[in-house]
């Protein structure tokens, strides 16, 4: 149960380096998706390996709906920039 | 083990992340890395209500915020690289980690500590009105505590009110172009930025649920983990959710917005002065009474806190811009 | 029941794993976009599966298939959005 904690914690911190090089502003704005998804996979692994603790789950559940809204506030906010830098005053 | 030493390093890379991005976008991907990284921690520390509390606010709200705190930044002036000051840091940085090293290591060399805070709290639970260990220190044995808490919050807000009604009477003066581009949480108004049907759709799935589970995390306060710091984090979640599909929420500062920011801190204040004009002393729950009052006042410290949470995003000062988004 | 949950939870990882090599090999954002979406969610759906026999109440298996549905329904739109804005952007001679 630890061991697949470990791999999905691996995986995350594989995936950034994507969303570090990633050339188009895309790649960046999949961040919000990668840690969502995969962060909500260890805590739920981690709900049963560590079973004294309550209300893991309930964590889970809260990660997975503020994942949902950094999702949409990622796409969105580079919607609203449709030239494409992301410091520059468009 | 294996897991909390990779997370450990994890921590270290993100935190040298966010300080050496050239990017500020990549800075605040790694500072909500960290933040969902930190939230892990918490977890394997077996403190599920910090992570509740970093999941929701460290992770999501703020990293919602720094990306709209992007939009509005003007592009920082090249830094040129200074020996003097350079050096300056390194020293007064490596100072201060021997320090905390030092510290630690007399920490360390202390005497263990008499008395047993665990043992005080399990023996005392039953009169706090509530079975949860930390609400019931939060809400009633250092009570004090987190009435100043939610205080300092409304002042932030209050501040930042009075900073955009300023702002916007200077900017008057200015001849500021409105090109209807706002950022996340403003309201745009392009035509090509409608939202898409797709995220209306999910906007009107979650935002409901979003609620149903603030309410389920203010309720569990009293058994399990939750409280109301973490159910009005949900419900400015759901309000930034709402204004990135479009939908208008809370974007006048009207009188409802005002009394449902001050109602936290009012009725907390009025629960903890009562008890006073019977004798009791400041803060001090009559008997039997305790567990509604904990209720009564996480009921409006959640709208409180929701709605300033919320606020800070929609009405914060903006610089070069026609005004917030009221 | 335990060696069966072991066998969907390796297979989860399996996929994760599968799902982060696709977003670091592949050449193109928007299939970039799909190894994250469907492989992640599909990871993801394996060990939701696998954990339900370890909950001790109908409630928490509930939270378990809503926070697979939610994180499924938040991925795909995001995918969407993702995608929509790329080709705008790639496509609009600006």
């Amino acid at each position: 149960m630890i061991l697949a904690a470990i791999i999905l914690l691996i995986s995350l911190l594989a995936g950034l380096w994507r969303i570090w090089r990633g050339p188009k502003a895309a790649d960046r704005m999949l961040a919000a998706q990668l840690f969502g998804t995969t962060g909500v996979a260890i805590v739920l692994l981690l709900s049963v390996a560590m079973p004294i603790t309550q209300g893991i789950l309930d964590v889970a559940l809260v990660l997975a709906l503020l994942a949902a809204v950094a999702m949409i506030a990622f796409v969105r906010r580079f919607n609203s920039k449709p030239a494409g830098g992301n410091e520059e005053k468009s | 083990m294996w897991f909390d030493v990779i997370l450990g390093i994890g921590l270290i890379v993100a935190a040298v992340g966010v300080f050496r991005s050239d990017e500020l976008f990549r800075s605040v991907v790694f500072f909500v890395t960290f933040g969902i990284l930190l939230a892990l921690t918490w977890l394997r520390l077996q403190a599920p209500d910090l992570a509740l509390a970093e999941a929701a606010i460290g992770a999501g709200l703020t990293g919602v915020l720094l990306l709209d705190t992007l939009g509005v930044l003007k592009r920082p002036a090249a830094v040129k690289f200074n020996l003097a000051k350079h050096a300056l840091a390194t020293i007064v940085a490596l100072g201060a980690a021997a320090g905390l090293a030092w510290s630690f290591w007399t920490l360390l060399q202390l005497p263990a500590p008499t008395y047993n805070l665990v043992e005080t709290l399990a023996a005392n639970i039953d009169d706090s009105g509530v079975s949860h260990g930390i609400t019931a220190v939060l809400l009633n044995f250092r009570s004090y505590d987190t009435l100043l808490e939610v205080a300092v919050l409304l002042v932030a807000i209050v501040i930042g009110l009075s900073l955009r009604q300023s702002l916007r009477q200077s900017l008057r003066h200015d001849d500021a172009q409105s090109d209807g581009d706002e950022t996340v949480t403003g309201a745009t108004t392009s035509p090509e930025q409608q939202a898409p049907a797709l995220l209306k759709s999910l906007v009107h799935l979650l935002v409901p649920l979003l609620l149903i589970t603030a309410i389920f995390v203010l309720w569990a306060g009293s058994t399990r983990p939750g409280g109301a710091f973490q159910a009005g984090a949900l419900i400015a979640a759901a309000g930034v959710l709402a204004r990135l599909g479009n939908i208008d929420i809370a974007s006048r500062v009207n009188l409802l917005l005002r009394t449902g920011l001050t109602i936290g801190v009012f009725i907390f204040l009025l629960v903890a002065v009562s008890p006073m004009l019977t004798g009791y002393a400041f803060l001090a729950y009559p008997p039997g009474w305790a567990g509604v009052l904990i209720i009564l006042i996480e009921l409006m410290l959640t709208i409180s806190i929701g709605l300033i949470l919320l606020s800070l995003f929609i009405h914060a000062p903006r610089e070069k811009r026609n005004g917030g988004s009221s | 029941m335990h060696y069966l949950q072991i066998v969907f939870i390796s297979i989860g990882c399996l996929f994760f794993i599968i799902g982060t090599v696709g977003l670091l090999r592949f050449p193109d954002v928007l299939t970039r976009i799909h190894a994250l979406t469907k492989a992640d969610n599909l990871g993801l759906g394996f060990i939701v599966v696998g954990l339900i026999p370890s909950q001790s109440s109908a409630a928490d298996v509930a939270k378990l298939l809503l926070c697979w549905l939610l994180i499924l329904g938040a991925s795909s739109v995001s995918a969407y959005l993702v995608a929509n804005q790329h080709i705008r952007q790639t496509r609009k001679p600006e």
